[in-house]
C-alpha cells in the first residue's frame, strides 16, 4: 500500500520562492510507485492550500490565482489519521496524509515552527525535529552550541536591535575588538538577504541598518580572507550519520548574495545551479576533516533528515571553520549526492522521518489517570 | 393527571432499560444466551420485585376506570418501582457503567419506537388499560430486549462488516509490521502487556488494550491505534467455542504466536479439554511457514499436541534445562522477583515487579519471542525491568500499613493457588477477600471446595462474599482449620470496609482475589 505523503513548503519567510523551486525539485523525483503525493502550500499570508494546480511550476507566476485554483485546507487529526480538511463549506476531509515532509526555508518555517505546529497535533513528519530546527535556524545559538562541543567556529558577537538604539557606541568597540574587516548578518533569517561586509566603521553601520531591516538580532563576524567556501551535506539520525561529497561553491563577490545563490544560472532552478565545483579540489585531509566535523556537528543538533553545512576555508593559514548549518537546504542538497539517485536520498529522508517518529512516541508522553480527575481547583499547582 | 401517570410510567420505563441494556451491553449482546441467563437468574434472586410488575401490570388492564383509592394504589406501587429501579441502576453503573457506544443507542432507540407504537395503539383506550399495557412491557423488558436485539442483528452485522474491512486494509497499509498473536487458557492478557513493555525497549507497536480479545476488540484496536507506523502489533485471542481463533487470525494474519498454557478455563462453553487445546493452537495452524510459535513446555495439553503446521517451534519452561528458554533461581520479596533468565545457552539476571509463579512464566515466553524478533539479552533484560505492574492481577498496592495483593481479574484454579502462594510468603496478618471461583462448569464446587482448603492455613482471616456461592470454600477451609475466622459478606465493598474498620491495625496483607463484575454479586 503507498504511503500518502504530504509536502508543505512556502510560508511567510523570505525565500518563499526558493521553497517552492525545492518542493517541486523532490515531489518530480518521488518514486511514485511506492508514494502518493499531495502538495500542501503555504503562502505569503499563511493560508494552506492544496490541488493539482499546484503541480506545475509555471502556475506560480502568478500567485494570485492561487486562491481561485486551490482548496484552502486546513490540517487537522481525525479518528487517528490526519487529514486536510476543506476550510469552505462542506468541510469535507479532501485526503490523508501518513507523513508530512516540509521543505521550507527560512525565518517562520524552517527554524521549528513548521516542525512544532506538527508535533502539536502528534503528526509524523521527514526532517529534524523542532529543536534542532530551532537551533540551525539561529546563526548565534548554534555557534554557541558548536562551540561547546569543541567545533571551530569564527569570532563572533551579537546584539538586538534596542541594545544598539540605546548603546552604539559600546556595541560598535565590541565589534572593533574583532576587528575589520567583519561580516554583519541578521541572525535568524536563512536566506542571504541583508548580509554586508563592513570594511570601516561607517560601512559597519550602514551595515548594520541593513540588517536590522530583517531581524532585530544581529551577529557580526570576523571575515576569513583567503577564502575557500566550502558545503557538505549530512544524511541520517543519531545512529548513523552519512556526510555527502564536498563541494566548493565560487562566488562572484566577496559573499554569496541572493542573486548568486538562486536567481543566476538561468534554465535549472534552485540551489543546484550556483557556479560549483563537485567534488571539491581539497586535500584528502581537509575533506577527512570537514566530514568528521559534519557528523560532529549533527550530532550535537541531533538533526534527522538530510541537512547541509557550509564551511570557510582560511587557504593561508589551512584553518576550517563551520560556518553555519542549514536545516533543510535548498534542493535538499541531493546535488552533492552524485552516487545516489535523487528518488532513493527522498525515500531515506522518509525512512529517517518514519524512524524519529516511532522512536519519540516509544516515549511515553502522557498519563492514563487525568490530574483534573482530583483537582479541586483551589491550590494552585506545582509543576 | 392523566399525562402525569404517563409521564411516571415513562420514568420507569427509562431506568429500567437503562439498567437492562447496560446489562444486555455487559453479557456480549446474548451472545450464547448470555443476557438470557442473566436475566432469568436475576427473575429467581429478585422474584418479588418481578411478580410486583407483573401483577401490577395485570391488576392495572383488569380496573375499568380510576377511583380515589385506585390513585392511591397506583402512586404507592409508582413510588416503590420507580424508587427500587433507580437503586437497581445506580448501584450496578457504579461498577461497570453502561457505555454509550452507538449500538446502545440504535437499541435504545429502537425500544423507544416499540414502546411508543405500544402506547399509541392503546391511546384512545381506557387510562388503566392504557397504563396497565405499559407496565405490562415494563415487567416483560428483558424479553422484548432480547427480541429487538434480535431484530437488529442484520445491521449490526453489516456495521460489524464495514469496521473489519476498514481494519485490515489499515493492518495492511502498516508496512513491514510483525503481527503477534497470543492465546492461552490463563495469563493472555498478562503475556500481551508484558511483551509490549519488553519490546518498547527497542520497538514501537501496539496491542490490543485490556482484555479486548475477540474480533470486535481486535478491529477496534486497529482502527483507533494512533499510527500507522508500527513494528509490531499484538493481539491478544481469546475464544468460547472452537474455530474463533481460526476466525482472529484469519483478520490479523499474525506471523508469531504465544500459547500461554491451556487449562480448563470457560470449561463450561467448551466441554472437554481436548477442544480447549485444538481451539487454542488453531493459532499455531494458522502461521505461515516462516512463521514462529511459541509454546509452554510444561503444559502438557500443549506438549502432547500434534502439531501440522511445520512453523519453528520454541519452547519455555520453569522446570526443563532443555527448553529454549527457562528461569531458575527465582526468587520472590514484596517488592516483586528476581531470577536468572536462560535464552538458547545464554543467561542473564533479570529482576521485575510482578509477582507470582504464572508471571515468570508470562515473562519468559515474552523474553524468547523478543529475542527471536531481534533484541538481545541486554535489551530484554531492560525490558523486564521497565515491566509495569499490571492492573488486578496479582498487583502489588500500598496504602498506608495495608499491602493490597490485587488479583481480582477473572480467576481459574492454577492463578487462584498461586496467588496464595504468593501471599504465604509476605510478612505480617494475612486476609483474604474472595467470593471463590465462577464459569467452572460441573467441577465449580469441587475446586472451591480445593481452593478453600488451600488457603485454610495460610490466612488470619477470611472475607468470603455471597452466602450461597461460598458454601464449598467455608467448607473447604472448616475442613483444614476448625478454628478459622471466617465472615461472610454479600458483596465486596461490604467485606473491605468491614476490613478497613476491624482488621487493619499493624502490618497487613490483603488479598483480593476473584472479585468479578456484577453478574456474580448477591443481593
Amino acid at each position: 500500500m503507498k504511503l500518502k505523503v504530504g509536502f508543505i513548503y512556502g510560508g511567510i519567510s523570505t525565500e518563499h520562492e526558493i521553497s517552492i523551486i525545492s518542493a517541486l525539485q523532490a515531489i518530480n523525483n518521488m518514486n511514485l510507485d511506492k508514494y502518493d503525493i499531495v502538495p500542501i502550500y503555504l503562502s505569503k499570508n499563511g493560508v494552506f492550500y492544496t490541488g493539482k494546480y499546484l503541480l506545475n511550476i509555471d502556475n506560480y507566476k502568478d500567485l494570485s490565482l492561487i486562491p481561485k485554483k486551490c482548496k484552502e485546507v486546513s490540517i487537522i487529526k481525525k479518528n487517528n489519521d490526519f487529514a486536510l480538511l476543506s476550510v469552505n463549506f462542506p468541510h469535507k476531509v479532501l485526503t490523508n496524509i501518513d507523513i508530512f515532509f516540509p521543505v521550507v526555508h527560512g525565518y517562520n518555517v524552517e527554524d521549528g515552527s513548521i516542525a512544532g505546529f506538527l508535533e502539536t497535533i502528534g503528526a509524523p513528519y521527514a526532517e529534524s525535529d523542532l529543536y534542532a530546527s530551532l537551533i540551525g535556524q539561529d546563526k548565534v545559538i548554534q555557534k554557541m552550541v558548536f562551540k561547546e562541543n569543541g567545533i571551530n567556529i569564527v569570532p563572533y558577537t551579537y546584539f538586538y536591535e534596542n541594545e544598539y538604539l540605546d548603546n552604539e557606541e559600546e556595541i560598535i568597540s565590541k565589534i572593533n575588538e574583532l576587528s575589520f574587516p567583519v561580516i554583519v548578518k541578521p541572525a535568524r533569517l536563512g536566506s542571504s538577504v541583508g548580509i554586508n561586509i563592513a570594511a570601516d566603521e561607517v560601512s559597519l553601520k550602514e551595515a548594520i541598518n541593513e540588517a536590522l531591516k530583517y531581524d532585530e538580532k544581529i551577529i557580526v563576524e570576523k571575515v576569513i580572507e583567503n577564502l575557500k567556501e566550502l558545503n557538505c551535506s549530512v544524511l541520517g539520525d543519531k545512529d548513523l550519520y552519512k556526510p555527502s561529497l564536498i563541494e566548493e561553491v565560487s562566488a562572484k563577490e566577496n559573499i554569496l548574495s541572493y542573486e548568486d545563490k538562486y536567481i543566476s544560472g538561468g534554465k535549472s532552478k534552485g540551489m543546484a545551479s550556483a557556479s560549483r565545483k563537485i567534488p571539491a579540489d581539497i586535500s584528502k585531509r581537509l575533506t577527512k576533516e570537514i566530514e568528521n566535523m559534519s557528523v560532529k556537528a549533527c550530532k550535537a543538533l541531533n538533526t534527522s533528515g538530510i541537512v547541509r553545512i557550509d564551511y570557510l576555508y582560511d587557504t593561508k593559514n589551512e584553518k576550517v571553520y563551520l560556518n553555519e548549518i542549514n536545516i533543510i537546504p535548498g534542493s535538499l542538497s541531493f546535488y552533492l549526492w552524485k552516487d545516489t539517485k535523487y528518488k532513493d536520498l527522498l525515500a531515506s529522508i522518509i525512512e529517517l522521518g518514519i524512524k524519529k517518529y516511532k522512536n519519540k512516541s516509544r516515549k511515553q508522553t502522557s498519563f492514563e489517570t487525568n490530574v483534573l480527575q482530583n483537582f479541586n481547583g483551589t491550590k494552585g499547582i506545582k509543576k | 393527571m392523566k399525562y402525569f401517570m404517563i409521564l411516571l410510567v415513562i420514568i420507569l420505563f427509562v431506568f429500567e432499560s437503562l439498567f437492562y441494556i447496560q446489562m444486555l451491553q455487559q453479557n456480549s449482546y446474548n451472545e450464547k444466551n448470555r443476557f438470557l441467563k442473566f436475566t432469568l437468574k436475576n427473575i429467581k434472586e429478585n422474584i418479588n420485585y418481578f411478580a410486583l410488575k407483573l401483577l401490577f401490570a395485570v391488576s392495572l388492564v383488569l380496573f375499568s376506570n380510576f377511583e380515589f383509592i385506585l390513585y392511591v394504589y397506583f402512586f404507592l406501587i409508582m413510588f416503590i418501582l420507580i424508587y427500587s429501579s433507580i437503586l437497581q441502576y445506580k448501584k450496578h453503573n457504579k461498577k461497570l457503567p453502561l457505555k454509550f457506544t452507538k449500538r446502545v443507542i440504535r437499541i435504545f432507540s429502537l425500544n423507544i419506537i416499540s414502546y411508543l407504537v405500544v402506547m399509541i395503539i392503546c391511546f384512545n383506550k381506557n387510562l388503566t388499560f392504557l397504563l396497565g399495557v405499559e407496565a405490562f412491557y415494563i415487567a416483560l423488558l428483558p424479553f422484548a430486549l432480547i427480541i429487538l436485539n434480535y431484530l437488529l442483528y442484520p445491521i449490526e452485522k453489516i456495521v460489524y462488516e464495514v469496521y473489519k474491512n476498514k481494519a485490515i486494509k489499515r493492518l495492511n497499509k502498516m508496512e513491514n509490521i510483525n503481527v503477534i498473536g497470543i492465546t492461552g487458557s490463563f495469563g493472555k492478557t498478562s503475556t500481551k502487556m508484558i511483551l509490549n513493555d519488553i519490546l518498547n525497549v527497542k520497538y514501537k507497536g501496539f496491542c490490543t488494550t485490556n482484555s479486548f480479545n475477540t474480533p470486535k476488540g481486535i478491529t477496534k484496536t486497529i482502527n483507533e491505534t494512533e499510527s500507522i507506523f508500527n513494528d509490531y502489533f499484538i493481539a491478544e485471542m481469546g475464544a468460547r467455542a472452537k474455530g474463533e481463533i481460526k476466525e482472529l487470525c484469519d483478520i490479523v494474519h499474525p506471523k508469531y504466536g504465544i500459547i500461554t498454557s491451556v487449562g480448563p478455563a470457560h470449561i463450561d462453553t467448551f466441554k472437554n479439554i481436548d477442544i480447549i487445546t485444538k481451539t487454542k493452537c488453531e493459532l499455531l495452524e494458522s502461521l505461515p511457514n516462516d512463521g514462529v510459535i511459541v509454546l509452554n513446555k510444561d503444559n502438557e495439553y500443549l506438549r502432547k499436541y500434534k502439531t501440522i503446521n511445520k512453523v519453528k517451534t520454541l519452547w519455555f519452561s520453569l522446570n526443563d534445562n532443555k527448553a529454549d528458554a527457562y528461569a531458575s533461581d527465582i526468587k520472590y520479596s514484596d517488592k516483586g522477583s528476581t531470577f536468572t533468565l536462560h535464552i538458547k545457552k545464554k543467561n542473564i539476571q533479570v529482576e521485575t515487579s510482578l509477582l507470582g509463579k504464572e508471571n515468570i512464566y508470562n515473562i519468559i515466553s515474552a523474553a524468547i519471542l523478543a529475542n527471536e524478533l531481534g533484541m538481545s539479552l541486554k535489551e530484554i533484560q531492560k525490558g523486564i525491568s521497565n515491566i509495569k505492574t499490571i492492573p488486578h492481577r496479582l498487583e502489588l498496592k500500598k496504602t498506608g500499613n495495608i499491602t493490597i495483593i490485587d488479583d481480582s481479574y477473572n480467576s481459574n484454579p492454577v492463578g487462584s493457588q498461586n496467588a496464595i502462594e504468593v501471599l504465604k510468603l509476605m510478612k505480617g496478618k494475612k486476609v483474604i477477600i474472595t467470593p471463590g471461583m465462577v464459569e467452572m462448569g460441573k467441577d465449580e464446587e469441587k475446586l472451591n471446595y480445593e481452593f478453600g482448603r488451600k488457603m485454610a492455613n495460610v490466612c488470619d482471616r477470611f472475607y468470603l462474599i455471597g452466602k450461597k456461592r461460598s458454601k464449598p470454600i467455608e467448607k473447604g477451609i472448616i475442613d483444614k482449620n476448625k478454628k478459622a475466622d471466617i465472615k461472610v459478606f454479600n458483596s465486596f465493598n461490604g467485606a473491605y470496609n468491614d476490613f478497613r474498620k476491624d482488621f487493619a491495625k499493624g502490618k497487613v496483607t490483603v488479598l483480593l482475589e476473584n472479585d468479578l463484575p456484577d453478574t456474580y454479586t448477591e443481593n
